[in-house]
């Protein structure tokens, strides 16, 4: 990541804009098709298996949902908005893990793991969508102008 | 029974904020997909410029800003001899009024009111209603005394006039000062969600475009026809903009009309200014909801994001409330199908923050506008979202006193502008 830049107001254009071109809409199509086919089998897995944590179940569900629907007709290239979903879920896994672990050795009560799981599950949720969008700003968008 | 009457009102609570963010992600896909299909800067009927302009800058105490603005608003690019200035000095004790006289004696367009002590300190609301008295031009456009407009900033907010039902035109505000601590970063997150995707989204969606109360100009014969600003409101802007709908015409915003300003820099300010706003925007929900619902000229979908916009800062407490009654559950025995509602509270507190744009809005926001760290900062926005709860719990507090005890006059609630910034980040 480059360090920030500013710019004096007076030389400042208007509301910056992507450039674009037609081509593109098809590829934004695409990715994002391809992108809820994975969200759509991953859910899946997720709803199937019996291993997880209710709360991070729903948690990885939302993450996909939003990840795809929002990072995935972004401009940038199928493969690296691909693997980031894919890091997002292993983040997910692990986390899901780590809270079981947790929890059958009694570290937190019960009651304050449910109440507490949503939140923190956001924090890692909204942290790392984040940084994704960052990394697909920077790889691929740019200003006019 | 207390169990079952709890659990109806925690699903109540959890559809009305899954209402919000379901709001909030089709502007977010909207704004998205709009940009999209954008290949070129708006047109600017430039050539035309067939208004004559009244700029307004209501100002009280602004010494170390207001010579930045007038200084500006000399080098704007529309024709001068079709732009007059009005200035306010209501009732300042610092030099804000001489600055303005010492202008006034280069540039003849320049008209300076000063109020005396009688008329003055009744709010920023008055202040315009006394500007508006010395008004010459068909357009009237305001400007707070710390904001530093684009060169032609006039060309492309007159544009948005071209069709008739348009009553008010409102600009893009971005945060001049952003790099000057945390507070301000937060806040310029704030209003790239707030103007970037959701006012542009609900312009895009022909909802209700909100007048931000700068930035914006006014048709002078449907302010006329309106009875000005309501002095007696907090929250002028918004009530403005429910009571041009309710007289039958549109606000429209221009994202290309773009206006910088400089955003308050201590937790402290953040209180003052969001409270005041959190109160004014609680009173003309009391005074509007009804009548956005009976009205027969907005459309539906106007009328639903009406009510929607005009109760969205009641969202914090609503989602406090909600927290509280999901633990209470947990105490009283949790039926199993409570997760999943439980789940979208937390995921309500990264959202409803400050200009209540939730984290996804705010992100795709920095992404249009090519700011590759800004998103860095955005899981902070759950403290953002804890300080609201408290600020608007306490603006319905004192709203609701005001209400029992009938206090009315309103006063200007200032927020103190230090005149720094003078670059903005694009990355």
């Amino acid at each position: 990541m480059t360090s920030e830049e500013t710019k004096p107001v007076d030389d400042a254009t208007f509301a910056p804009l992507l450039t674009l071109n037609d081509r593109k809409q098809n590829y934004r199509k695409i990715h994002l098709f391809s992108g809820l086919i994975c969200a759509a089998v991953i859910s899946m897995i997720i709803l199937i298996s019996t291993d997880f944590n209710y709360n991070i179940a729903l948690a990885l569900i939302v993450f996909n949902f939003i990840f795809v629907s929002l990072i995935f007709p972004l401009d940038g290239s199928l493969k690296k908005k691909a693997a980031l979903l894919a890091i997002g879920n292993i983040i997910g896994f692990f986390w899901n893990y780590l809270f079981l672990i947790a929890s059958s050795l009694e570290i937190m009560p019960h009651m304050l793991q449910v109440l507490l799981s949503p939140f923190l599950n956001l924090l890692w949720v909204v942290s790392y969508w984040s940084l994704s969008l960052s990394f697909m700003t920077h790889s691929g968008a740019h200003r006019e102008g | 029974m207390i169990t079952f009457i709890l659990e109806i009102l925690f699903i109540f609570l959890s559809a009305v904020i899954f209402v919000y963010l379901v709001r909030h992600f089709v502007f977010t896909l909207t704004a998205l997909r709009s940009s999209w299909r954008r290949k070129k800067l708006n047109s600017i009927n430039s050539v035309l410029c067939p208004y004559f302009v009244s700029i307004v800058i209501p100002a009280r105490n602004e010494e170390r800003v207001i010579g930045r603005l007038l200084q500006r608003i000399n080098e704007l690019t529309y024709p001068k001899e079709r732009v007059e200035i009005i200035a306010v000095d209501d009732g300042s004790s610092d030099g804000t009024g001489t600055i303005m006289e010492n202008f006034a004696k280069t540039d003849s367009r320049l008209k300076v009111i000063h109020q005396n002590q009688e008329e003055s300190g009744r709010g920023k609301a008055s202040a315009l209603n006394a500007a508006l008295r010395h008004v010459n031009g068909e357009i009237v456009v305001c400007f707070d005394a710390d904001y530093y407009p684009q060169r032609d900033i006039l060309e492309r907010l007159l544009n948005g006039f071209s069709d008739p039902e348009v009553g008010v035109v409102q600009g893009r505000v971005t945060v001049l000062n952003e790099p000057k601590n945390i507070v301000t970063r937060l806040v310029a997150l704030e209003r790239i969600g707030g103007y970037r995707v959701d006012q542009y989204a609900r312009q895009i969606l022909k909802l209700i475009p909100q007048f931000g109360g700068t930035v914006g100009a006014v048709r002078r014969s449907l302010l006329d026809h309106i009875g000005g600003w309501d002095e007696s409101a907090l929250a002028e802007d918004t009530d403005l903009t429910f009571r041009v709908y309710l007289a039958g015409y549109k606000v429209r915003y221009i994202n290309e009309a773009e206006c910088y300003e400089e955003a308050v820099e201590s937790w402290h300010a953040y209180w003052r200014q969001r409270r005041r706003w959190a109160e004014g925007h609680m009173e003309t929900a009391f005074k509007h909801t009804a009548s956005v619902l009976k009205n027969r000229k907005l459309t539906l979908r106007e009328k639903v994001d009406g009510v929607l916009l005009l109760n969205v800062y009641f969202m914090p407490i609503l989602v406090l409330f909600s927290w509280i009654i999901g633990f209470s559950l947990f105490f009283l025995g949790p039926p199993q199908w409570i997760s999943a509602f439980w789940f979208f509270i937390p995921l309500s507190f990264y959202s409803f923050v400050g200009n209540f744009a939730p984290f996804f809005e705010v992100g795709i926001g920095t992404y249009l506008d090519g700011r590759s760290r800004a998103s860095w900062l955005m899981p902070l926005l759950l403290f953002t979202f804890l300080y609201n709860v408290a600020i608007c719990t306490k603006a319905f507090a004192d709203l609701c006193l005001s209400k029992a005890f009938g206090r009315k006059q309103r006063g200007w609630f200032k927020t103190i502008h230090f005149g720094d910034g003078k670059s903005y980040i694009i990355n």
